[in-house]
């Protein structure tokens, strides 16, 4: 879902469908092991100031970020999942969406990075737009919206096992999953 | 640090009422990084126990909170009720009360446990463990799993903690002092258990026993016994369906079930990759046993001071050790370069 709403939004069809998409997971609705809290929904009509372009611009600056920092990849894939959970909940105005971006890479960082960045290397890399208290707080907000549900299924190892599974796979193919 | 009759007399926000407890005794117990309280709830005078962190929210909370609220709830592991936060940048995790764990009961004997002690409670922790219960469990994370076993097992008879480090470079370099490079002669163990027999009128470990715990401490995950393999052994064989010789919680002796025994591993790796946020230094390498020291972690408070060793022996051993070289070669890759090898020696 996160990498589909990506592409629309990068590629400008933001229009939703008509008809509602099929609920291909309503067989597992009694298996104790489906996502029952972390479900991301759709939420750009929720969000007053927020729309996918946004959205897409963020996403793309924290893969710039998660480069920089040298970070593994299900820290970046769990990082839009906090975001996109967040938002799916609150509310938030635009000159926030940042805040929450590194909020929740910090997040992600501290749940899946062996050497995580600090508060500090976040507000450097986001040119001091935010103090340490913001984020901190912003930090707090997003942990109890989301009720510190963080184990969650990010599309990153199905990706891996799909590429493996798949033909040889070259570096170009690799990268289109993982990042269009 | 926290003061005695500080603040903290209260925890929570003192307008809401969910969430307001009053401590009911003074400090409690206290780890490096943490403390804990003993609280009840302000309305329904419930006894809980309160960890509060001195620091923000460091990752091995983050970690351990997200574990136990993935966790369905179950009597062997301990209950969380839930996350605190006051107006200031204080994180308390609400936990059930328990009135005893290991290392209180350990703290209240006065001198190490006997043998037979040592055995129920290494049997029972080896129910938890034991690959026969963990269907579909690797072998590779049971492996990790039976290191601290045998930690556990020589603090329970030497009443101190086996390899004390500070920090995780100084746990690996304890392990060598005591286990040496992993060839056979290995007196070192054996001499740290004459010693406290001769001090403090210890009991002496049987040579069987002492035979379990080499075995246990094995460096290669692939040569160390298995959960299974232990039950087996002479040395706890005959505690199988004896029983106990001590009052411990009857929920530890159920069979676990297996769906929760799958998650409860699952969140065991994860907690075990709760590398200690310490040493921003460059130059440490974080291998945390967190299981060794049942209640406490080893976290510095400090980077320490400490020179590199070579960094192709320590991937070995954390290699051998069964941990996930993978997250590490990166920054073994980045250290190797700066001391002048080419590549990560992982590589």
């Amino acid at each position: 879902a996160i990498l589909t709403a990506r592409s629309k939004a990068a590629s400008g069809l933001t229009k939703k469908p008509k008809d509602l998409p099929v609920d291909i997971d309503a067989a597992d609705v009694d298996n104790e092991l489906q996502q029952q809290n972390g479900r991301v929904q759709d939420y750009m009509d929720s969000q007053p100031e927020i729309n996918s372009k946004m959205r897409s611009i963020l996403v793309d600056w924290l893969i710039e970020v998660h480069k920089k920092f040298e970070l593994v990849p299900e820290s970046l894939y769990l990082t839009i999942n906090i975001v996109d959970r967040f938002l799916s909940v609150k509310t938030v105005p635009r000159r926030e969406l940042q805040l929450v971006g590194i909020s929740s890479m910090l997040i992600a960082c501290k749940y899946e990075e062996i050497w995580a960045p600090e508060v500090s290397d976040f507000i450097a890399i986001s040119d001091n737009a935010y103090v340490r208290e913001q984020v901190l707080l912003m930090e707090k907000a997003i942990l109890g919206k989301l009720e510190w549900y963080l184990t969650v299924p990010t599309p990153y190892v199905f990706l891996v096992r799909y590429i493996k599974a798949s033909v040889p796979a070259d570096k170009e193919m690799e990268n289109m999953a993982f990042f269009f | 640090m926290v003061e005695e009759a500080g603040f903290l007399n209260f925890i929570g926000n003192k307008n809401d009422d969910h969430q307001f407890f009053e401590r009911n005794h003074p400090q409690y117990d206290q780890g490096s990084y943490s403390i804990i309280y003993r609280a009840n709830h302000r309305k329904t005078l419930e006894i809980v126990a309160i960890k509060q962190e001195f620091h923000g929210l460091s990752r091995s909370t983050l970690r351990e909170i997200a574990a136990l609220t993935s966790l369905p709830r179950h009597p062997a592991v301990i209950e969380f009720k839930e996350v605190v936060v006051d107006d200031r940048d204080h994180f308390f995790i609400i936990m059930e009360h328990l009135e005893n764990d290991l290392k209180r009961f350990m703290d209240v004997k006065k001198k190490p446990l006997n043998l037979n002690e040592v055995k129920c409670i290494m049997n029972q922790f080896l129910e938890g463990v034991s690959p026969k219960i963990l269907v579909g469990a690797e072998a590779y994370s049971c492996a990790i799993d039976m290191w601290p076993v045998g930690c556990i097992m020589a603090e329970l008879l030497l009443k101190e903690v086996l390899f004390k480090g500070r920090c995780d470079l100084e746990q690996i370099a304890q392990i060598y002092i005591v286990l040496g490079n992993g060839e056979p002669d290995d007196n070192r163990l054996m001499q740290k258990f004459l010693a406290a027999t001769s001090s403090t009128g210890a009991p002496s470990v049987t040579e069987l026993g002492f035979d379990l715990l080499k075995k246990l401490l094995e460096y290669d995950p692939e040569k160390r016994i298995t959960a299974e393999a232990t039950l087996n052994h002479g040395d706890i064989s005959p505690f199988l369906n004896s029983p106990s010789s001590l009052h411990t919680p009857t929920a530890l002796d159920k069979a676990y079930d297996d769906y929760v025994c799958d998650m409860i591993t699952l969140a065991k790796s994860k907690i075990q990759l709760s590398y200690a946020r310490d040493c921003r230094d460059s130059s440490s390498l974080r291998t945390t046993f967190v299981l060794s020291e049942p209640g406490t972690q080893v976290i510095p408070t400090k980077p320490p001071k400490l020179s590199y060793g070579d960094p192709r022996e320590i991937a070995k051993l954390d290699r051998v050790m069964g941990y996930e070289a993978s997250l590490l070669d990166r920054h073994l890759g980045a250290k190797a370069q700066e001391l002048g090898h080419k590549t990560s020696p992982l590589t």
